[in-house]
Order: structure tokens, then sequence, then C-alpha cells
């Protein structure tokens, strides 16, 4: 290894995207590794391996509130969401799928895809300048006859926390499906499947400290949800495939630390988001620009546009320092392309490309932010 | 519920500091004391710009590796152009290898607007373009050189065959590359006088054969990777093809083939199909050889005639931009190269009041001097400047 800066303290801040295992996480997946048997096997290892995986569905569902039998385990959150919508489109006489125009791009580009068939009917329902959504879109939607409506708990890039309970109950008015996406609110905000009354609710647990590779659906009791593979029995029909243990006694592990400490973790993320803010705000004042709805948002994220920089020298510049942060998405060769959501909410490419996002994690103390502020003002006024 | 005092923090990547030897740089200016060794490497993912890489690394410089995503290549075409995101990937590969961190700049926009519709522009106006220049010019050392300083870069470091001299005074000159086949001084007459202090051409000593047996003894996985040639952008069918489809309805400029005596020889479909210089697909029958001699946007005509008529005494060359001085001291004795695969040729140069004019008067007459080419100055293996021709003169 030849580079020095690789060594340097580093400060993660990039919880949207994906976050470190909680120490029990690791060790209930390490102990997992262990486990040799397939869990449809009648063997004793297969037993073995069969109570992991029917324990991590009773510990998730009750970290948040649904019937143990409402959870299908997946390979992640994309590949539930691709299910929800392409079984959908699939086995619906008349499908009109409706999403909003900020959701994650494995509902979004599912949705455009499905759209090119001719007996797909689609929309996609505008935002705001700040990202927020009208209800009477969606009622809209329905009035023309929207079979399925997919909208997003809380959003990945934005913050913005979406007014889900009422659109649940305004698709039920019109007898349609109700879809929601809970990956970035699972472990940061109280979520009860039950009140939710959602049809299907799709998540993972990466974002919380808990694996990758690992996913879920919630179905509602009544709610058929078909199958996207085909060729094997596991998850009674409905995702086939070998399970995959280790993963899955993480996301048990994690459900648990959810269950318990969700609310503090929520005032904690939410007293080192604002000390960031503060700090940021305390040192570059008037050229910080805050994106999203500040009045209902994840306790985490920031999307902030610093006057005059891009976000793409800005991530660069604060790598190299020491902070990771992210801006808009990755694509297949690794350039940043502006954020959809952004360009979603109103805002120019150029404007788009100027979105830095800082996503924080749950910790006691907030003075260790203190290093991360001063690398993003000295970057960032380098930068400006 | 827990209390605060039991909440564990996540393992590994909290915001605690994780062990280290020394203390790390905290402060602005310290950190700024840390970057000034900071060198950026373009790569592309290639042979040459990966020996660069791993020299720079190697020497104890802080590097950097940067990959510009210029255009988007369709899924068809991966392999055979860089850009792609096998390319991006391979260049991934080895500054994993070399533990450097790595990035790819996004300018999709940029390569469009200075290269791609440059590109088109001088076809649509029967010109011959060099892509290559304006890349350099305009992408390479502009923004990314300009990106590269933000960062907070001492130099920009690129795998081109190319050496700059850096003097006592602070000034630096710009030098063919050793190996005289691979030099690629002719693409980069335009880079800034006050840019050169700022780069570094590691190879520029070196030959391509002694590139690729560094790269084998470092056993970097684009060893053996061949060659990119062509335009980087034009991938599958040819450069003719990738300009018609860019010209908009009505800007195909059809015309006549005019014979130098001035007789009219037939039709042809477009002034962008030719090329100053070209013989070959004219379509027309004739008692001898013909060449295209001229290109005459305005009436559309491209002028034909036999080789001789291909001569020219001299040049004019507009928006110059010279190396070694500010503006040339007087009339300058120098050799010119007119064309990047042919061998510089004895010429005066004078620039007028504007020093971003020259007129080039060559010694002995040239063959196909091309509208659009680059014409660079040399003295020896000095590279004086340079600029783009606009006309050839009898």
């Amino acid at each position: 290894m030849y580079g020095k800066l690789l060594m340097m303290q580093r400060f993660y801040l990039d919880w949207n995207a994906t976050s470190p295992l909680w120490p029990e996480v690791k060790d209930a997946i390490i102990k997992a590794l262990d486990s040799v048997g397939n869990a449809s096997s009648i063997h004793q290892e297969g037993q073995q391996a069969r109570a992991i995986v029917e324990r991590a569905r009773r510990t998730l569902a009750r970290a948040i509130d649904a019937p143990a039998q409402s959870v299908i385990f997946t390979g992640g959150a994309t590949e539930a969401n691709n299910q929800v919508l392409r079984t959908h489109a699939k086995y619906t006489r008349k499908p009109f799928i409706v999403c909003t125009s900020v959701e994650h791009p494995s509902v979004i580009e599912v949705v455009e895809e499905l759209g090119k068939q001719k007996r797909v009917r689609t929309r996609m329902i505008k935002v705001d300048r700040l990202g927020r959504l009208d209800l009477e879109d969606v009622k809209q939607a329905l009035e023309d006859g929207a079979t399925l409506v997919s909208v997003m708990f809380a959003n990945n890039e934005i913050g913005n926390v979406y007014p889900v309970k009422e659109v649940v109950e305004l698709v039920h008015q019109y007898d349609a499906i109700c879809h929601v996406d809970a990956t970035q609110a699972f472990g940061r905000l109280p979520l009860s499947f039950r009140e939710l009354g959602a049809d299907v609710m799709t998540l993972s647990v990466h974002k919380m400290g808990g694996p990758k590779g690992v996913g879920a659906l919630i179905i509602k009791e009544g709610f058929i949800q078909e199958s996207m593979l085909a060729g094997g029995h596991q998850e009674r029909g409905r995702r086939p495939g070998t399970e995959n243990v280790p993963a899955i006694a993480g996301l048990d592990a994690v459900s648990k630390l959810v269950q318990e400490k969700q609310p503090l973790w929520r005032e904690q993320m939410e007293r080192r988001r604002q000390y960031l803010l503060d700090g940021l705000l305390a040192k570059l004042g008037g050229t910080i620009e805050l994106r999203g709805d500040q009045d209902a948002r994840l306790p985490n994220t920031l999307n902030i546009a610093f006057e005059g920089v891009t976000g793409e020298d800005a991530l660069l510049s604060l790598d190299l320092a020491g902070v990771s942060a992210s801006s808009g998405s990755a694509c297949t060769a690794g350039s940043i392309e502006p954020s959809h959501v952004v360009l979603a909410m109103g805002f120019d490419s150029a404007e788009a490309k100027r979105s830095v996002r800082l996503s924080v994690g749950p910790g006691e103390g907030v003075e260790d932010l203190d290093g991360a502020v001063d690398v993003i003002v000295s970057n960032i006024r380098r930068l400006m | 519920m827990s209390s605060v005092e039991e909440q564990q923090a996540p393992a590994d990547m909290s915001c605690e500091a994780p062990p280290r030897d020394q203390e790390l740089p905290r402060d602005a200016n310290e950190l700024d004391n840390l970057v000034r060794d900071r060198v950026v490497v373009a790569m592309s993912g290639g042979v040459d710009s990966s020996v660069v890489a791993a020299m720079v690394a190697k020497q104890g410089w802080d590097a950097i590796g940067i990959s510009m995503r210029l255009y988007s290549t369709p899924p068809a075409a991966y392999t055979k152009s860089c850009c792609s995101p096998d390319d991006l990937f391979d260049a991934r590969m080895v500054s994993s290898k070399l533990g450097i961190p790595f990035y790819v700049a996004n300018y999709q926009e940029e390569f469009q607007q200075r290269v791609i519709d440059y590109f088109v522009q001088e076809y649509r106006h029967g010109r011959t373009p060099n892509p290559c220049v304006a890349c350099n010019n305009h992408v390479k050392f502009d923004i990314l050189l300009e990106r590269s300083l933000a960062l907070g870069a001492k130099y920009l470091a690129t795998g081109h065959f190319v050496r700059v001299e850096h003097r006592e005074d602070g000034t630096s000159i710009m030098k063919k590359g050793l190996d005289a086949n691979k030099d690629q001084s002719y693409f980069l007459f335009g880079i800034p006088r006050t840019a050169l202090p700022r780069l570094m051409f590691p190879l520029g000593e070196m030959t391509k054969q002694e590139v690729r047996e560094e790269a084998r003894i470092l056993e970097l996985e684009t060893a053996e990777k061949p060659e990119s040639q062509e335009i980087c952008f034009v991938t599958g069918g040819s450069y003719k093809e990738f300009v018609e489809e860019r010209l908009s309805r009505g800007e195909s400029k059809p015309g006549k083939f005019m014979h130098v005596d001035g007789k009219v020889l037939g039709d042809h479909d477009g002034i962008h199909n030719f090329t100053v210089g070209q013989r070959k697909g004219l379509g027309l029958s004739w008692h001898e050889p013909l060449y295209v001699i001229a290109i005459r946007p305005e009436t559309g005509s491209v002028v034909v005639g036999p080789k001789q008529g291909l001569m020219s005494q001299g040049l004019v060359a507009e928006r110059c931009n010279w190396l070694s001085f500010e503006r040339p001291p007087g009339p300058i004795e120098c050799e010119v190269k007119i064309r990047y695969r042919s061998k510089p040729v004895k010429a005066l140069v004078t620039v007028g009041q504007d020093a971003s004019t020259a007129f080039v008067d060559f010694e002995e007459p040239q063959r196909a001097v091309a509208p659009g080419q680059a014409a660079v100055f040399y003295r020896g293996d000095e590279v004086l400047g340079g600029g783009w021709i606009e006309e050839a003169r009898q």
C-alpha cells in the first residue's frame, strides 16, 4: 500500500447507502456461518438452520409489528420491490402502476421498464420543490384507474418522510393495492405494519447495522403475493432458493436491536444530525442550502448544496480528507450522475449536481463529529 | 430499553478514530501541508497511464487515480474503446492494486460540447478536425487539471509520451517524447503555458516497449492490453457515418466536384465526406488520379485535381498557443508538423500584431495541408507552440 491518505481518520457519514454491522449482528452472522444444514433438509443440521430462519422471522415481525407469517425473506429490498411490481404487472388483467418520481431506482426503473409493455399503464407522481407529494395527485391517479400505488416510507436521498398511512387509506378507498418501501425507515422511525395497513411492504436491514444481501417482503393477510422466480418451495413458494442462513441470522440480531433501541437511536441520530448541521451553519452560514422537507424527515439525513461547489468535487475532496459522503447515484462506470430525486424536485442538472448527502448513524455523543465538521468546512472553503 | 451508557457503537466504522501510528492531520493547515505532494494521475484504463500511476505511487507521491467518463458506450462496443465500464474497471483494479484512491469524473456534458460537437461542426464546414487535440486542450488540461488543483494536487500526471523540463527560474518547456515513434507532443501544443509547471509526464523518457515491460514487472492487469486506435468515441462504423448521423436535416451540403481547371466533374452528397488530400472514394473517372485539393463550404464545391495541386508553400494558423515564450520574439526559423504522422519540416514562422495568428512559410512545398488540423512548431526537441490550420497558401 502506497497511499498515506487511506490511513487517516475516517468519518463515515453515508448510512443511507449502507452501514457498519453492530457487534451483536456480526457475532450472530459469524456463529451462523457454522450452521451447515440446508434449512429445507430434515436432518439435524437442516433443523438447526431452519430454527435460525424461523426465529428471525418472528423477531423481524415483532420489530415491525407484523404477524410472523407475513414475513417472506428475499435477497434484499431491490429484489423485493422488483417482485411486487413485476408480479403485479404480470398477474393483473389491466395493470396501472403508479409510483412517485422520487422512489428508489429499484421501483422507478422497474415501473419505466414495465411501462414499455403495451398492456401496462404507468404514471409517476410529481413532487414539489421540497420533494413533497400532493395527495390530490394520488387521488387523481386512482380516479383514473390505478391498480397499484407504490410509495416510499422515507426517501434515501433527501430524507423526506411521506404520509404513507394516508396514502394507504386513500388507495384502499379505491380498492387498489398499496406497496410501501420502508427500507430507509427500518430502525429509524416507529414502524407498525399492522397500523400502516399496506398490502405489501418491502425492506432491507443494512441501512441500520444489519447485513447486506437479505431483505423481506411483508404481506398483509389475504394479499396474494406471487413468486417472481421458479424452482423451489422455500418461503412458501414466494421466494425459491436456499435461504442465506448467516445473513438471516444477522437480520434476526439487528431486528432484536431495533425492537429495543429504535426510539433511542432516533433521538441520537436527531441530535447528531443537528450537531453536524449547526457546525456547518456556524462556519459556512449562508452558502449552505438545505434540500428536502425539513418538517417531515428522517432523523439522520442532510441533503446540502454548497454554493459554487459540485457534489463530485466535494465528494472527492471529502473522501481524500477522511469524510465519506454521497451525491446522486453512481452509474455502472462509477461516475456520479445527478440525483433523479433532486431533478424530480425541479432543480436543473447543474443545481442537482451540487447536492451532497450526509447521513449519520446513532451513537452516544456528538463531539466525534467536530472532526467531520472541520474537514467539511476546510474542504468546501477551498473549493468555493 | 437500554440506557445511553449501554449503547454500543457499531464496530470499526464509527466516527471513533482507528488505531494509528502517528497523529494525523486535523486542521486545514496541517492538511494543506500534507496534500502539498499530492499528484493526480489521469487513468484511461490502458497500459500507459497504469504504469504512470504505479511510477508516481512508487516515487512516494500521494497518488490519486482519476478516470474521465466522457461518453456512454453502447454495451455492444464495451471492449472496443476506452471509457467503457470495462476500461474504468481496469483503471480501478490497477489503483486498488497500488493502494491509491480512484475516482471517476463525469465530464460527459463537457466532452459532448467541446469535442464531439466540435468534431461534427468541423466536418460540416469541410474541415478536418483533430478531436484528440481538442480533448487535451479543453478537457484533460483544462477541467481535469483545474479539478486536480482544486483537490490540492501539486501535479497532474498523464501517460503521454512527451517531456516537460522544469527550469530553475520556475518556467517549464515541453519537449518531444524520447521514443520518436510514440511522441505525442503534437496533441499537446494547446496546453496553457502557465500550466506546464503543474504537469508530469513520466513516460517521456521511455519507449513503449519499456512501458510494457514495466507493466509486466509490476504485474499490472493492463500489461498486455492492446493499443487503443482510431477516434475513441466513434465505436463501430466509420467516422463518416458518425458525422452523418449527427448532422441535422438540411445540414448536409451536397454540391459539385470541380476540377482545378474549373470543369464540373459531377455531384457529391455532402462536403463532410471529404478531406483535403483524399484520393479514394471520390467515384470520379479521369485520365489521371484525382485528389481533393480544397473544400469550399460556401458553395458546397469539392475541388479536385492532380497530385501537384496539393502542394502548398505555406499556411496560416489561428488560435495559436505558445509554450516556450509569451509570443515569438520575431520571425522564427523552426520546424513545423502539419499532421500527427508526418515529419516536421523546416519553415519560417512569423506572427503579426496578434500572436495568436502565425504565418508559416515552408522551406519546401508541402502536400495536403488540411484546414482544421494542427500545425505544431518545434525547434529540435523543444515544442515551441502550435495553432489550428485555417488556410493553405499556394
